[in-house]
């Protein structure tokens, strides 16, 4: 039977979120010929309807269901009830995402190793190597059709890229490029070259930008296996007292709820809700939460290290124009606690801000001609975000906020989060390579912007060796339940310098291999 | 944070701020006309919640908050018009705004009337007596969020705004900069102006000093 499916067809995979992990997986399974369920909350806004403008494109797709906040990152103070910036929308994240792909190095999967023990991390080894998920990396990169890789060229630097890569040279870095982007430099997979419209983070009218929304969704679709289901909010996971996960409680448009039956249940809702969901499910099989016997549901969430550095410059240099995020400089990934006083390394990317979202998150708080001086040199200005591995802690956590209830009644997450001393000390340190770099190409001012809610989320549901060391193993496979997985940066053991999106996508297609691989046998 | 390096040195922002006097380049091709928005205009329109001797003051506070010499005052009352729908929409905001608004008699001595005449200093240690108050929020995040969100706003920044239905900037100069080969280098001018972040009540210098230079 094609779709749509029966709610009480046990036999399909039900996919929670429709982003980057759970729109890859979907497709992927659908074009195995496994019948996909993807239960995604937000609506489905096709790109036609995208607006090149930042605030009512932000109340489209982004997630604003309440949150709370707690923890000394200065988050908490600017940004009580947004403490992550993702999407509710059929396609997920990437389709606010700018498209930056850099992998993680193969040091970054074994961290404990590398690193040794710190006071106040929980630190642990990936139980994969880099080795392992190459080839899943380089279907990813098909997948999404990356820049710099499947004969696709790198992407003309912009403005905003000539600035970063001038002083990138004049700094003496040697690694620093327009990047590995998931944009189309050149038109490939039916989608047509970027128009450099300057909207990455609201949408993409053009289609040129990969997403699930215009790439994996409909490719899936087209099989017959997969019905996407939008306004579709899970609540629960049921399950039964023989460790088997049965289907998924989930509200539709109007509030009413369903029960869409399941013989898998992947969730994929991003690191705050994923956990959200597996702990608002606890049940007497699993009190602490489904699949939480560890403890370690809603643990170590990583937000990477963030900081912005605008440049200001005598003459204009209109950066708003091209795409967001296509400049990278890569020298500062590395690993060099003797040299720079702290372990892991960052990257220096793009980023430019219409004026709107440029007032709101320059400087929170500020005011008065100090902060409109700055504005009204606005055309002068290019500007770099700094992103790179924070350190994974217990104490960094979602949890479940019985104080405040969302729309469904359902208890809100609360997101804490205490930067590492670690975190603080490259943070600073990436700040003054960043003030250094603009000032080289003759930059008159430099401005620091504290943390943004955070787009990268991670770690909430991390994979381990053994059972009592995280939630899902190298497969994101349940250690408690053989047929639930997570499907999403959750699964992540640690966050990497790199923007998380790629190996997502890399862990998905691996994934969805191995779900196939296990219902042919029957082992799930 | 911001950081200024040694302006005296001879790079500035002259010329390219909205400092008492100044216009920026940009300033000549924006004219009011061309924004259908003359000076003129009243941003206002039709009050729902708030008398109009209310709104007049907090166009003068929104102004004093966020001061862009270039920019007419008709974004500024648009600004208002917002926070009076919010009034009319919610009994609280109307009293919030009123009773702050009528709060300045306090901090200035003076009629709230007359807040827009005040010399600035006065407008802004007036308002800086009242920054962590919820009253000075409301309007704040208000502006902030309402003002630069005016696409009739965005020339007076030098940004062209929504670019797909133009075919991007592909065409349009994206990659038009020419100055980056001769541009100076300015790694040896000293920082020079102290700014303090209100958060972290930390001054460019500390943080500086705390990072070793
Ligand atoms: C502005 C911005 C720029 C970014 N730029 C980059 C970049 O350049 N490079 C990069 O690597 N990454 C980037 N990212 C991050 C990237 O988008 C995310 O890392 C990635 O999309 C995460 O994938 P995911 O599958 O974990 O979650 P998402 O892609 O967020 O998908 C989760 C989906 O699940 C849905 N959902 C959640 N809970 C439920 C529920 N209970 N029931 C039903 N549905 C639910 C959500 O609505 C959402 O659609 C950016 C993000 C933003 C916001």
């Amino acid at each position: 039977m094609p779709a749509p499916f029966d709610r009480n067809d046990d036999s399909v995979v039900v996919i929670v979120g429709s982003g980057a992990g759970g729109g890859t997986l979907a497709n992927q399974l659908a074009q195995k010929g496994i019948d996909v369920v993807c239960l995604e909350a937000g609506k489905r806004h096709e790109p036609e309807t995208h607006i090149d403008d930042e605030w009512p494109a932000f109340n489209m797709l982004a997630w604003l269901d309440n949150r709370t906040t707690s923890g000394t990152w200065r988050v908490a103070q600017d940004f009580p009830n947004l403490p992550a910036w993702h999407s509710k929308c059929v396609g997920g994240s990437p389709v606010h995402w700018a498209g930056c792909c850099p992998r993680f190095k193969d040091w970054e999967f074994k961290i404990k190793t590398t690193y040794g023990d710190i006071p106040g991390a929980n630190m642990l080894d990936w139980p994969l190597t880099l080795e392992e998920l190459e080839p899943y990396y380089d279907k990813a990169d098909t997948n999404v059709g990356v820049a710099g890789t499947n004969g696709l060229p790198l992407h003309q630097p912009d403005n905003n890229a000539k600035v970063l890569l001038e002083g990138a040279r004049r700094m003496g870095y040697k690694n620093y490029s327009t990047g590995r982007y998931g944009h189309n430099s050149a038109p490939y997979d039916g989608r047509p070259a970027t128009i450099q419209d300057g909207f990455c983070f609201e949408g993409n009218r053009s289609k040129a930008k990969w997403s699930p929304l215009v790439s994996d969704l409909p490719k899936g679709e087209k099989t017959g296996h997969l019905e996407v289901r939008p306004e579709s909010m899970a609540l629960q996971i049921e399950h039964n007292g023989s460790g088997k996960v049965t289907g998924v409680l989930y509200a539709d448009a109007d509030g009413n709820h369903h029960v869409q039956k399941a013989r898998v249940v992947c969730v994929a809702g991003n690191s705050i809700e994923s956990p959200r969901l597996l702990l608002n499910s606890a049940s007497s099989h699993h009190p602490d939460g489904l699949a939480n016997s560890s403890g370690e549901v809603g643990k170590n969430y990583m937000r990477h290290v963030s900081d912005t550095c605008w440049g200001i410059f005598e003459k204009p240099v209109n950066f708003y124009r091209g795409n967001t995020m296509a400049g990278i400089i890569e020298d500062e990934s590395h690993n060099d606690p003797e040299g720079r006083g702290f372990v892991g390394g960052f990257y220096m990317e793009t980023i430019h801000l219409g004026p709107a979202f440029m007032a709101s998150f320059m400087n929170p708080q500020q005011w008065g001609r100090d902060f409109t001086e700055l504005m009204d040199a606005y055309e002068n200005f290019a500007g770099m975000w700094l992103v790179g591995e924070d350190i994974p802690a217990t104490t960094n956590c979602v949890t479940l906020n019985h104080d405040v209830k969302d729309q469904h009644g359902l208890p809100v997450p609360n997101v804490h989060y205490d930067d590492h001393k670690n975190d603080a000390e490259m943070r600073d340190y990436a700040a003054a390579k960043a003030r250094e770099l603009y000032q080289s190409v003759g930059a008159i001012k430099t401005v620091r912007t504290p943390p943004f809610p955070a787009s990268h989320n991670m770690g909430t549901c991390r994979m381990s060796e053994r059972p009592e060391d995280g939630v899902v193993n190298k497969w994101g496979q349940a250690h408690e339940v053989d047929n639930l997985f997570v499907s999403d940066g959750s699964q992540f053991t640690t966050g990497a310098a790199a923007n998380p999106t790629i190996t997502i996508v890399a862990l998905a297609i691996r994934q969805a291999d191995y779900i196939a691989e296990q219902m042919s046998h029957n082992g799930i | 944070m911001t950081e200024d390096t040694g302006a005296s040195k001879g790079p500035s922002l002259e010329g390219q701020t909205s400092g008492e006097g100044r216009m920026r380049t940009a300033d000549a091709a924006v004219s009011a006309e061309d924004l259908g928005t003359s000076p003129a205009a009243d941003g206002l329109g039709e009050l729902k919640a708030l008398d109009r001797e209310t709104a007049e003051v907090l166009v003068a506070v929104t102004r004093a908050m966020y001061p862009h010499d270039r920019v007419p005052n008709v974004h500024y009352e648009r600004v208002v018009a917002s926070l009076d729908g919010k009034a009319a929409a919610d009994e609280g905001t109307g009293r919030l705004l009123t009773e702050g608004v009528a709060s300045l008699a306090t901090f200035t001595g003076r009629w709230p009337r007359e807040f827009g005449e005040l010399p600035e200093e006065e407008q802004v240690r007036a308002l800086k007596r009242l920054e962590k108050g919820a009253f000075f929020k409301a309007v704040a995040s208000e502006v902030v969020v309402n003002l630069y969100s005016q696409h009739d706003i965005w020339p007076y920044f030098g940004y062209e705004g929504p670019s797909n239905d133009k075919g991007g900037y592909v065409n349009r100069g994206f990659d038009d900069i020419d100055w980056l080969d001769d541009a100076p280098d300015y790694r040896d001018v000293p920082v020079e102006k102290t700014f303090v972040d209100p958060v972290e009540q930390v001054s460019t210098e500390e943080r500086l000093s705390k990072e070793g230079q």
